[in-house]
């Protein structure tokens, strides 16, 4: 049963997403060409406001395609779950559990495939970018493409490796929050599709001030430490070499677990209302 | 098209009488095979149940009799459906009369009535 | 348990819906033998709907239990249930074939060749999009997948409200033709006269009470008129 709410879903809902990832990826392709071919801006000049604005607009474009997604994923699930259709879905002799399953597992994948599209243009094109707006001489574009295996303490590639599977059950988890959201908004009579976005910009913002919460006792450590050793610049770069990487893996694999926690939760609590507190209109 | 019933009357009555009259007028003749009940209820856009209750009381007088194997058939016993002819006849008339009575005609006027009309009648 | 409660169909006992303030059911009680076509008679309002939905699992009751073939609404009760909501459920932008396949792989009692000569009979080509289709097919296409099941309780909520005289006949000759002992239909409507003579039993809901539960026949011996008109009567403002 599963394996056909999936196939049915993916048949359904492939078609928008696969667009907006096409433009996506047109949009990037033309503006790497665009500024790899741009020549190095003059050192006198401070910066080329130009080519400036063009990343800037670049990286909104970029952002937009994961709002995008998220956006119909929600009018996806919300039109399929709760409005006309709902009467088709909730008559399948099939558990609420495998519809939330089925729409996260896809859900899942078309989010997952806009963050690694985000991921493999947006990152390469600001490395062939910031060249471009101001001069760089190659002792700093050396640092530049330095700059995160520096922070990280990891190679370009293995912080890629690990990125790989933390976009993909961060992708779940934001899915399943949207998911929990819209099933939430189900509980107000009169304005659901409205309750709906304010549950989902609430959980989110629950979820941002929990993070900041739990990273608060280590940011206080991090802080006092760089402020005892800033008079000395040397164990300022040895904090930068050292703790700062060890922290980030602490923050990485924390938020790794915590957004498998949160899927599930999220997951209990769909399951729940589908089930309990279903109220078709 | 669905058969024209009456309202206010019970269904399975109406569907007793319009199969009695039409086994008698020869629409279904002796030894004649009825549709099944589905197909008759369909056609009259009754419910099935209903139909098959008709059919029932009408194997009950024994004008329909139920073959093991081939469905329904109108009885062959001719003298049978003769005098089912003259039970719905004198139904008919004595509605027909009970009409005329509430328009005040006495007998000698309906038959004289009758007559003329019956002379029409073998014009047409 | 009576006798008759172990072989009803459907047995729904002290069922109550309340949203808010407003009571939609109250305490009801209801078996459904197998074998009959019912009609579910009411004014808009009276909770028709929320009952059939109820049934359906579609929403949660306040109190009260509806079994159905033993069973509480769920994934057991919706494998043998055929619901026609009286709405559109159908998604716009997927074929006919399409439909057909969600009905193929989700139900087991679904027989698809059926399905598909009753579509050419009509004259609507399977690889249609159904958002090309006017009301009524559409509407004729969502009974058609509900009447090509073989299923325990049909449901049918407003059938033929809407839909024009020559496709009112086939959807009740689709009715007549399909019954079968073994299952019943209930029929949710407020069009008494056109449907009248397809029921065996009538069950007249008012203000989400159950007023009246008797054949149609009983209704016309004992009354003397149709259903219909007795149930304006009863109804009368």
């Amino acid at each position: 049963m599963l394996k056909k709410l999936i196939r049915h879903e993916l048949a359904e809902t492939w078609k928008i997403p696969v667009l907006i990832f096409a433009v996506g990826t047109i949009l990037s392709l033309t503006c790497a060409l665009y500024f790899y071919l741009q020549p190095q801006p003059d050192p006198s000049i401070e910066v080329n406001l130009g080519s400036m604005t063009i990343y800037i607009l670049y990286a909104f474009g970029i952002a937009a395609i994961s709002l995008l997604i998220i956006i119909y994923l929600g009018v996806r699930f919300y039109k399929n779950m709760y409005t006309d259709e709902g009467y088709l879905m909730h008559t399948l002799p099939v558990r609420p559990w495998m519809h939330i399953a089925a729409k996260t597992i896809t859900g899942s994948i078309l989010s997952y495939l806009g963050s690694i599209l985000t991921l493999f243009t947006l990152y390469p094109i600001t490395f062939i970018a910031l060249p471009k707006i101001a001069y760089m001489d190659p002792a700093e574009i050396e640092e530049l493409l330095q700059i995160l295996p520096a922070i990280f303490g990891e190679s370009t590639a293995v912080i890629i490796f690990y990125l790989i599977p933390y976009m993909l059950v961060s992708s779940i988890s934001s899915v399943l929050v949207l998911y929990a959201a819209i099933c939430l908004g189900q509980l107000f009579g009169k304005h659901k599709g409205f309750s709906s976005i304010v549950c989902y910009l609430g959980l989110n913002a629950l979820i941002s001030s929990l993070s900041a919460l739990f990273m608060l006792p280590g940011l206080a450590g991090v802080t006092i430490v760089s402020a005892e050793q800033s008079a000395n610049s040397a164990t300022a770069d040895e904090f930068l070499s050292l703790v700062l990487p060890s922290m980030l893996h602490t923050t990485f694999f924390m938020s790794f677990l915590a957004n498998i926690v949160l899927a599930a939760a999220a997951f209990f609590l769909c399951n729940y209302l589908m089930k309990k507190c279903l109220n078709l209109d | 098209m669905p058969w024209t019933l009456d309202s206010d009357r019970p269904i399975y009555t109406q569907l007793v009488e319009r199969l009695k009259t039409e086994i008698v007028s020869g629409i279904y003749p002796p030894g004649a095979r009825l549709p099944s009940v589905r197909e008759l209820a369909t056609v009259a856009s009754v419910n099935p149940n209903t139909m098959q209750k008709a059919f029932s009381e009408l194997e009950r007088t024994g004008l329909i009799i139920t073959m093991r194997t081939s469905g329904r058939i109108v009885t062959e016993d001719t003298a049978m459906i003769n005098e089912t002819r003259q039970e719905l006849a004198k139904e008919q008339v004595c509605q027909f009369l009970m009409q005329m009575h509430k328009l005040g005609f006495d007998k000698a006027e309906i038959i004289d009535l009758l007559s003329n009309q019956e002379g029409g009648m073998a014009n047409e | 348990m009576s006798e008759a409660s172990a072989s009803s169909l459907v047995s729904i006992r002290g069922l109550s819906k309340k949203y808010g303030k407003h009571q939609a059911l109250d305490n009801i009680n209801l078996e459904i033998p197998r074998g009959k076509i019912i009609g579910l008679l009411g004014t808009n309002g009276s909770g028709k709907t929320t009952l059939i939905k109820l049934m359906n699992g579609l929403l949660v009751p306040s109190k009260g239990q509806i079994l159905i073939k033993g069973n509480a609404p769920g994934v057991e009760t919706k494998a043998c249930v055929s619901y026609l909501p009286e709405r559109s459920y159908l998604p716009d932008n997927i074929r006919v074939s399409h439909l057909l396949s969600y009905f193929t792989d989700f139900y087991e009692d679904f027989d698809e060749n059926k399905a598909l000569s009753m579509l050419s009979s009509l004259q609507i080509a399977p690889d249609s999009f159904l958002k090309s289709l006017s009301k009524g097919t559409k509407e004729k296409v969502q009974l058609i997948m509900v009447m090509s099941r073989r299923a325990s309780l049909y449901i049918l909520d407003e059938p033929i409200a809407g839909v024009d005289p020559a496709a009112r006949d086939y959807i009740l000759k689709t009715i007549i033709r399909d019954y079968n002992e073994e299952a019943s239909i209930l029929l949710s409507t407020h069009l008494i006269s056109d449907i009248e003579t397809i029921l065996d039993d009538v069950i007249f809901l008012k203000d989400g009470h159950i007023t009246l539960t008797s054949s149609v026949e009983d209704i016309r011996n004992r009354y003397g008129k149709s259903v219909d008109s007795y149930f304006r009567e009863v109804f009368a403002c």
